[in-house]
C-alpha cells in the first residue's frame, strides 16, 4: 500500500472511534451509527486517494456519516417516524471532548467487549467500531471470507441489542471487574497480529499496531488503572523486539539466539518507564506481571545477563494472580535457567498430566533433556511436539532441533 | 494482620525518579514481593493540591496548601495484610524509591 493510502487509513482510524461513539449517543442506535461511519469510511477510502484528503477530514467524515445515517433512516420504513424526531439531533454539531465528561469512546470499548459476545466477535466489533477497520480488511486479517465476517459483525450487534446492553458508562465497580475482559480482547487482537504463523504480513502487523493504539487510548481514558498501563507496556516490549524474532529465511529465532542489537532500545526504555509507573502503584495484576517478566528480558543486554531469580519471583506473582498451566510451564523453564536442567525437569514432570497435549510442554522437556545429555529422549520429545502443532514456523524450528539431535547422537554435529 | 506503610517524602530531598536513576529490577522486585499482600494502596496528590483545616478554638481555619512548617509530606499509603510486623517491615525495606523517603510502618487497629 502506498504512503498516502497508509496515512489516510491511519487518519481514518484515529477519527472513527470518536465518531462512532458520539453518533451512537446522538442517534441512540449503535448499529445505525456504526454502519453509517463504516459507509463513510468506505467512501473516504475510495475517493480521497484520487481527490485528495479534504482540508478538514474529521468534519468531512462527520457530515458524510450523518448523511448516510439519514439515508438509511429514510430507506427503512420503520425508521421514518424516528427521522423527524432525530432531525434535530443530527443537525447539532458534534461537540469536541470536554474535560471531566466521560469519554464516549470508553463506553464504546466496554460495549464492544461485553462478555455476552464471543471473543472473536468482541475483537471484530472493536476493530470495526473503534478503529474503522473495514469488513474486507478484517476478513483478510482473520483469514476468513467477507461474507462470514459481515455475518459475525451483524450477529454481534444483534446480541448487544438482545442483551439490552445500554450505551452507558459502567459503574466504577463494574469497570474494574469488566476491565480484564476488555484487556484480554485487546491482547488477543495483538497476538493475532504478533504471533501469526510465520513472519508478520503487513495486514497482521497492522493488527498488532492497532491493538497497541487501542491500549494507548484506554490508558488515556483510564490513567489510574495499572493493569491498562501494564498491558500497554507489555505490547510495547514485544514490539520493540519484533525485528529479531525471525531470521531472513522467515524462521523463528529463540530469545536466547536473538540479535539484541536490532532490539529498539529507546522503545524498551520508554516501555520500562511506563511499566515502572504502573508497578509503583503497588497493585497486583496479570498484565503487569507479564510485562515485568518481558521487562526482565528486555533490560538484559545479553542473554547471559538475564535475571532469572527475579523472573522466577515474578512467575510466582503471576501464578498467585492467575493459576495458569502455561504460566507454570514458563516458570519451570525459568527455573531451568536459574538452577539447571535437572531442577527444571523436576518442576515440569508433575505437569505432564494436564499439559500432555500441549506442544510447548514437550518442546520444553526436550530442551531440558538435551541439557542433561539425553539427546535421543530429547529428539523423541521434539517429535511429539511437532505432531501437536500446525504452526509452520514452530514446526520448522522443532524440525531443525530434531535434525540437530540426530546429528549429535551420530556424533557428526557439534554440540548445541 | 494489617499494617499501614505510610510513605513520607522529604520535600527538599525527594525527586521524582528520572530515567537514569530508574532501577527496573528494584521496582519489579518490590512489586513481586507484595504478592497478594496489599489490601489497599493510595497515592496522594501533590502538596500544592492540598488544603489544610485547623481550628482556632471552635472556629475552623481553612487555608490553601499544606501545613507550612511540615518538611515532610505523605506521598501515599500502602496497606498490607501479613503474618507479622517483621514481614511488613521487610516489605518496606524493599521499597524502590529511596532518596528522601521515610516509611512509617504502623499496625492498623481493627475491631
Amino acid at each position: 500500500m502506498d504512503e498516502a493510502s497508509q496515512a489516510l487509513e491511519r487518519y481514518v482510524r484515529d477519527e472513527s472511534a470518536r465518531l462512532v461513539a458520539s453518533l451512537t449517543r446522538q442517534l441512540g442506535d449503535f448499529d445505525l451509527a456504526e454502519e453509517s461511519v463504516h459507509d463513510a469510511i468506505l467512501e473516504a477510502l475510495s475517493h480521497w486517494p484520487a481527490s485528495g484528503v479534504p482540508k478538514e477530514p474529521g468534519a468531512w467524515l462527520r457530515v458524510t456519516a450523518k448523511r448516510k445515517a439519514t439515508d438509511r433512516l429514510r430507506r427503512e420504513v420503520r425508521y421514518r417516524d424516528r427521522l423527524q424526531a432525530l432531525g434535530k439531533n443530527l443537525a447539532r454539531a458534534v461537540e469536541p471532548d470536554q474535560p471531566g465528561v466521560i469519554d464516549d469512546r470508553l463506553v464504546l470499548i466496554f460495549m464492544c467487549c461485553h462478555p455476552t459476545l464471543s471473543r472473536e466477535a468482541q475483537v471484530a466489533l472493536t476493530l470495526r467500531s473503534l478503529l474503522g477497520v473495514t469488513t474486507a480488511q478484517l476478513a483478510k486479517a482473520f483469514l476468513t471470507s467477507e461474507a462470514t465476517m459481515t455475518k459475525r459483525i451483524a450477529r454481534a450487534k444483534r446480541k448487544i441489542v438482545e442483551a439490552g446492553i445500554p450505551f452507558a458508562i459502567p459503574s466504577g465497580d463494574e469497570i474494574r471487574s469488566r476491565l480484564s475482559e476488555v484487556l484480554t480482547s485487546i491482547y488477543v487482537m495483538f497476538n493475532e497480529g504478533y504471533l501469526s504463523a510465520g513472519p508478520a504480513t503487513s495486514q497482521r502487523e497492522e493488527l498488532a499496531n492497532d491493538a497497541e493504539w487501542l491500549a494507548g487510548l484506554l490508558r488515556q481514558l483510564l490513567p489510574e488503572e495499572p493493569e491498562v498501563t501494564g498491558l500497554l507496556a507489555l505490547m510495547q516490549l514485544h514490539q520493540a523486539r519484533r525485528r529479531a524474532r525471525f531470521d531472513d529465511r522467515g524462521r523463528i529465532v529463540l530469545m536466547k539466539d536473538q540479535d539484541r542489537s536490532v532490539w529498539d532500545r529507546p522503545a524498551i526504555t520508554a516501555a520500562i518507564e511506563l511499566l515502572a509507573s504502573a508497578l509503583r502503584m503497588g497493585q497486583p495484576g496479570f498484565y503487569q506481571a507479564q510485562a515485568a517478566i518481558a521487562g526482565c528480558h528486555a533490560v538484559a543486554v545479553r542473554w547471559e545477563d538475564t535475571n532469572w531469580e527475579l523472573i522466577v519471583t515474578l512467575y510466582d506473582q503471576l501464578l498467585s494472580i492467575a493459576d495458569s498451566p502455561i504460566a507454570a510451564l514458563n516458570r519451570a523453564i525459568a527455573i531451568q535457567y536459574r538452577d539447571g536442567p535437572e531442577a527444571g525437569l523436576a518442576e515440569l514432570d508433575p505437569m505432564g498430566r494436564s499439559l500432555d497435549s500441549y506442544h510447548l510442554f514437550h518442546a520444553a522437556r526436550a530442551q531440558m533433556l538435551r541439557g542433561m545429555g539425553r539427546s535421543s529422549e530429547a529428539a523423541a520429545e521434539d517429535r511429539l511436539a511437532s505432531k501437536l502443532t500446525s504452526n509452520p514456523a514452530e514446526l520448522s524450528l522443532l524440525q531443525r532441533r530434531i535434525e540437530d539431535e540426530t546429528f549429535i547422537k551420530d556424533g557428526h554435529g557439534h554440540p548445541r | 494482620m494489617k499494617y499501614a506503610m505510610v510513605i513520607l517524602r522529604d520535600e527538599e530531598e525527594w525527586q521524582p525518579l528520572n530515567p537514569e536513576q530508574l532501577d527496573f529490577e528494584l521496582t519489579a522486585g518490590w512489586w513481586a514481593g507484595l504478592k497478594g499482600k496489599v489490601t489497599a494502596s493510595v497515592r496522594l496528590g501533590s502538596r500544592d493540591q492540598s488544603t489544610t483545616v485547623t481550628w482556632r478554638g471552635e472556629q475552623p481555619v481553612v487555608t490553601d496548601g499544606p501545613y507550612v512548617e511540615a518538611k515532610e509530606t505523605v506521598g501515599g499509603i500502602v496497606v498490607v495484610d501479613v503474618d507479622s510486623a517483621r514481614e511488613a517491615v521487610e516489605l518496606a525495606t524493599t521499597f524502590p524509591n529511596r532518596v528522601g523517603i521515610r516509611i512509617e510502618v504502623r499496625p492498623i487497629l481493627e475491631g
